[in-house]
Order: C-alpha cells, then sequence, then structure tokens
C-alpha cells in the first residue's frame, strides 16, 4: 500500500498542505482531484519521495519513501510528471530503455519494451525519432517509460503516478491514456493520478480525493464525493451534477457566458 | 533540443557499433602514427619498430622516446579528457553548447595552475616529495572544481539550463579568471612570465616525461570514470526530477561527473594549458556519427578528441617548419567558428 499519513508541507510561510492523509491500494485507481492551488501536485511529489514533507510520513509496502534510495524506489513507484521532456534525439525505443534498470539482461529489456509499446499502441513507431511524434504520441510514449519502468521490476505490484497526463490531450487521446492506466491497475498496480476533469475521475477512477486549500474534502467514490454544493462551493462557480446513463455522475459547469467573474463575485 | 538538424522519421540512420568504432579507433591510430613519424626529421615505420623494440639508433631514439612519444602520449590524454568532459557537462546541463572552455571550467583550472606557477616559491617547497609534481595538477584542479560545482548549482537553481544563462555566467567566470590571472603575471618574475605566456596558448610540446606520466595517469583515470557514466547521462536528458524518479541519485551523480571533469580537465590544463573547443566539436562530431546514447558518444568522442588533438598538433608543426606554434590555436581557429555556426543553427531554429 502506498499511504501519505498527516502530511504537512509549505514553501516559505504558504501552507500547501495541511495534515492530509491518503491511501493507494494495489490495483486500485484513485484520482486526486482540486481547484489549483489544492495542492495536489505537491502532494505527488511527496509521495514520489522527491523530498520529505516538514511533517507526517509517506509509506510504500510499509518503508520509508525518503528512506529508500533511489534505485529501490524506482522498483516500486513510477512517475509521469505533467510536462516530460526529454533533450536529446532518441528513439521511442531508447525513450523507454530509459525506464528500465541496468542489471535486466538486454533479452528480457527488449521484450518487455516491445509488449508495452503494443500496449500502447506506438509498436509501429518503435524505431522513430522522439522529437517528430506528434505531442500526443509524445506523451504516450513517455507514458510507456513509466509502465515499463514497473514492468521490469519483478515485484507483484508497483505504485504509478500521473500527474495531469491528460492535461496537453486532444478527446481520444485522453480515454486512451486513462485507459491505459486503468489497465495498468486492473494488472495489480495502485494507480494514483491527478486529474482536472472530474468526468475522467468519475468514469475511470475507484475512488476520488477531492482537495481544496491543502486539506482533503472528500475521499470516496465519484457519486459520493462529486456533490454540486461541494463542488460549487469549492470551485466557487456554479457546478450542476446529472447522473449519466450509465449511474456514474456527470458533472457540468453551468458557463453562463455573458457574466464575467468580477460580477458574480 | 535536438542534435539532428533535419529530424529523419527513422533515428537508425546511425552507425553505432563495432565497425564504426574500429574505423574511429583505426584513424586515431593513423594520426598517432604520423605524429610520431612526421617532423623536421622523419621516422619510418621500421625505425619506430626499432626504437620501440629497443634497438634503434642513438639518433631516431632521442627524437621519439624524449620528444615525440611525450608528446602524443600527453596529446591523446588530453583529447581524451577534454572530450569527455565536455560529453559530461553537456550530458548534465542537457546543453549541447557546454563545453569547460566556454562555460570557465578551463578559465578556472587555470587560475589554479597559474597561482601555483607563481606563487609556488612560496609553499611548493614545503610539500612533502611525493606531492610536489601533483602541485600544478592539483590547483587547477581545484580551480576547475569550483567553477563546475558553481555551473552545476546554478543549472540546479533554474531547473535546468538555458543556453543564454550559461554562456553569461561563462562570461562572468572567464572574466574574474582573466583578472586573477593577470594579477598573476603583474607579480611574476621575467622567467615566469615567458612560461606563462607559452603555457596559456595552449601546447603540448613541453613533454618530459615526469609531467606527462602525471597527467596522462590523471587523465586516464577520470576519463575511465566518466566512460561508466552513459546511463546517468542519457537519464540526465529527461530533467533533473524524472532521471530521480526513474532511480538516479541526482547529487551523488552530479558530484562525481563534477569531480571527473574537475580531474580531467584540471590534469590536462596544468601540463598543456588551456586548449578550448575540443570539448565542444568531438561530442558533436561523435553525435552526428553514432546517435544521441551516451555509451555510444562517449567512447567515440574520446576517439576523436584524441585524434583532433594530435591532429592539431601534427597541422601546427608541420604548417611552419621548423617552429612549432601552439596547438591551442590551431583549436581555437577551428572551434570558434564551429561554436559560431552551431549558435547560428539554433539561432534559426529558434531555439535558445
Amino acid at each position: 500500500m502506498l499511504e501519505a499519513q498527516g502530511i504537512w508541507h509549505g514553501f516559505g510561510s504558504t501552507e500547501v498542505l495541511r495534515d492530509v492523509s491518503v491511501k493507494v491500494r494495489p490495483g486500485e485507481m484513485v484520482a486526486l482531484c482540486g481547484p489549483n492551488g489544492a495542492g495536489k501536485s505537491t502532494l505527488l511529489a511527496v509521495m514520489a519521495g522527491d523530498y520529505a514533507p516538514q511533517q507526517g510520513l509517506v509509506h510504500i509496502d510499509g518503508q520509508s519513501v525518503t528512506g529508500l534510495p533511489p534505485d529501490v524506489l524506482a522498483r516500486r513507484r513510477a512517475v509521469l510528471e505533467q510536462t516530460p521532456t526529454l533533450s536529446a534525439a532518441f528513439t521511442v525505443r531508447e525513450l523507454l530503455a530509459l525506464g528500465i534498470p541496468r542489471d535486466v539482461p538486454p533479452e528480457r529489456a527488449n521484450l518487455l519494451i516491445s509488449e508495452t509499446l503494443r500496449d500502447v499502441s506506438l509498436l509501429d513507431r518503435a524505431d522513430d525519432n522522439c522529437l517528430i511524434l506528434s505531442g500526443g504520441q509524445r506523451h504516450r510514449a513517455h507514458l510507456a517509460r513509466v509502465l515499463v519502468q514497473l514492468a521490469a521490476s519483478d515485484r507483484a505490484c508497483g505504485y504509478l503516478m500521473l500527474d495531469e497526463p491528460t492535461a496537453s490531450l486532444d478527446i481520444a487521446h485522453q480515454i486512451a491514456t486513462m485507459r491505459i492506466a486503468r489497465r495498468a491497475a486492473r494488472l495489480g498496480e495502485g494507480v494514483l493520478v491527478v486529474l482536472h476533469d472530474l468526468n475522467l475521475a468519475a468514469a475511470f477512477a475507484d475512488r476520488v480525493v477531492l482537495m481544496h486549500r491543502g486539506r482533503v474534502v472528500a475521499d470516496g467514490t465519484g457519486t459520493d464525493v462529486f456533490t454540486a454544493a461541494r463542488l460549487s462551493a469549492i470551485y466557487e462557480t456554479e457546478i450542476v451534477v446529472e447522473e449519466a446513463m450509465d449511474g456514474r455522475p456527470r458533472i457540468v459547469p453551468v458557463y453562463d457566458p455573458d457574466t464575467h467573474p468580477a460580477q458574480r463575485a | 533540443m535536438s542534435e539532428t538538424s533535419a529530424l529523419p522519421r527513422h533515428a537508425a540512420a546511425r552507425f553505432a557499433g563495432i565497425p564504426v568504432f574500429a574505423l574511429l579507433g583505426a584513424a586515431l591510430l593513423i594520426v598517432v602514427f604520423a605524429e610520431l613519424a612526421l617532423g623536421p626529421v622523419r621516422l619510418g615505420p621500421g625505425d619506430l619498430l626499432a626504437v620501440l623494440l629497443g634497438e634503434g639508433e642513438q639518433g631516431p631514439s632521442a627524437i621519439l622516446l624524449q620528444i615525440r612519444l611525450p608528446r602524443a602520449v600527453l596529446g591523446l590524454a588530453v583529447g581524451f579528457g577534454l572530450a569527455l568532459s565536455g560529453c559530461a557537462m553537456q550530458g548534465v546541463l542537457r546543453n549541447p553548447l557546454a563545453d569547460p572552455g566556454l562555460i570557465g571550467v578551463t578559465a578556472g583550472a587555470a587560475v589554479g595552475a597559474v597561482s601555483v606557477i607563481v606563487l609556488g616559491n612560496y609553499f611548493v617547497g614545503d610539500l612533502p616529495a611525493p606531492v610536489r609534481p601533483y602541485a600544478l595538477p592539483l590547483g587547477a584542479f581545484a580551480g576547475g572544481l569550483l567553477v563546475t560545482a558553481f555551473v552545476f548549482s546554478l543549472s540546479h537553481l533554474s531547473g535546468g539550463t538555458n543556453v543564454a544563462m550559461l554562456i553569461l555566467a561563462g562570461v562572468a567566470v572567464n572574466a574574474i579568471a582573466g583578472a586573477l590571472i593577470g594579477a598573476m603575471v603583474y607579480i611574476s618574475d621575467d622567467q615566469q612570465l615567458r612560461d606563462l605566456t607559452f603555457w596559456s596558448m595552449g601546447s603540448i610540446a613541453s613533454g618530459n616525461w615526469m609531467q606527462v606520466s602525471v597527467t596522462t595517469m590523471l587523465a586516464l583515470a577520470a576519463a575511465l570514470g566518466l566512460l561508466t557514466m552513459g546511463r546517468s547521462l542519457d537519464l540526465f536528458q529527461l530533467g533533473e526530477r524524472a532521471a530521480f524518479h526513474a532511480g538516479i541519485d541526482i547529487e551523488r551523480e552530479k558530484w562525481r561527473i563534477a569531480l571527473m571533469t574537475a580531474i580531467a580537465v584540471g590534469a590536462v590544463t596544468a601540463a598543456a594549458g588551456p586548449i578550448g573547443f575540443i570539448g565542444l566539436v568531438a561530442p558533436h562530431m561523435a553525435r552526428l556519427i553514432v546517435g544521441p546514447a551516451h555509451r555510444n558518444v562517449l567512447p567515440a568522442a574520446a576517439l576523436i578528441g584524441g585524434a583532433l588533438i594530435l591532429g592539431a598538433d601534427l597541422a601546427v608543426r608541420l604548417a611552419v617548419p621548423p617552429t612549432e606554434p601552439p596547438i591551442g590555436l590551431a583549436t581555437s581557429m577551428i572551434g570558434g567558428p564551429f561554436f559560431l555556426w552551431l549558435l547560428m543553427r539554433r539561432l534559426k531554429r529558434g531555439g535558445f
């Protein structure tokens, strides 16, 4: 289990996380939602072991994340940054190889890379230069790099942490990305994903953690967490929640295009 | 940040593998042979073989063993050290324009070396005898390390490095180093002044075996260390945070690379003076041939760097015989325009 307990963290005099606790179980997909500045990315960074929180503990399968050396940690969790970058003209295959530890034999590494590329429908681009891929494909190649990192560790389950993986993608790529993450969860990985799109969260996540001003304000299924009153309050804009045909909540902001924000306040 | 100007759909148009390294190795061997054979006194392959087997006549033997061989060995150490340091700095800083000379590491090393040359009278005598031959490279190492650490921490602060920042930092460091060296020159005596002037133009001719062996040992040790950093340098291309997520200890790797770079540049600069642009040109040529993966770029750049240094040395020696203009003039004359071309290319692509 990936578990953050009583996390407090701030930068300077600003408290970004105030007593946050979140759990991700193996095989579970948890969406982290909330307005800009709620502390989602900071929580993800703390849970990824980027830095130690000022207070509180993060445990991954019972061990403190900041106590594990980076190479051991990399076998237990993989992280996809919001805007992954690459400064060299690697091929897609070479990019994925970056996710695989040195001690994995080359034949196994190649097999893992090919399987993962097939899973994300990029096998036909394997030998292409990453820099000529479209934005969506490049993002998916980085997602594959993160997936292959977990696949290469011989542990039964790892944790996949995705920071707004759909932010710069068109609708079809958003759905494809979420399905890939969903599949990872079905295969046993714990998935923690920061999402701005509440409908994607409601459709794909087993559980939603809603954050506001550094605190967790709700933690449960999409139906329990996404209520019109709660969302309208924390996003400070009018939001309607309907029931979709599949029984999941459908979150619809009221656009009211001719009203200026200042007038509403 | 791409290295290839026209992006091919398939990046497979690269030549990595044993044949390419064999070719590069063969090219290097040919240059080494030319370096040993050519000069005011020409030596044939027969002479070389005889001398190397310890059976040569006195004349060729002295020329080869006392002049050309130390020169060739020092040249190789300089080429390997500078090319690999350039590769490593470009990799860590994710910046293809990083070069030990441009960003001031060489200047830092030069300040260290000049300080030992000028102020050495005061303290080198007090050092224990086994340490004395290392005083010059040690001084250069300390100066180089200081600058490397500074530049790496800049890249950490700015969360990556843009070219302008790096070059400007280099301008500042070079200016400070220039002032410090100027101060040393001002207080130096006539003999020191003469030594400094020739040293500062960069030359691999100074070689006596004592100096050459110290330099070569240090540069080769650092070079071997840098050759093992391929995977880390590849991971650095994802950015420091993602590289950490993929399993490397960023701070430790940066320190390692900074140390080895400073040892290589320090040793090389102490013995041969500041030689510019090899750390820029060799890795670029290597990437054009073998692609971007550092496990290939590093050895290829080392072979190319060695060949470039000896080639430049041959060029200046054969240009106006029997005088021997310093090699640093040749590398800067080729490297300067090359650097400008790289800058223009980036500007055209709108990349900074």
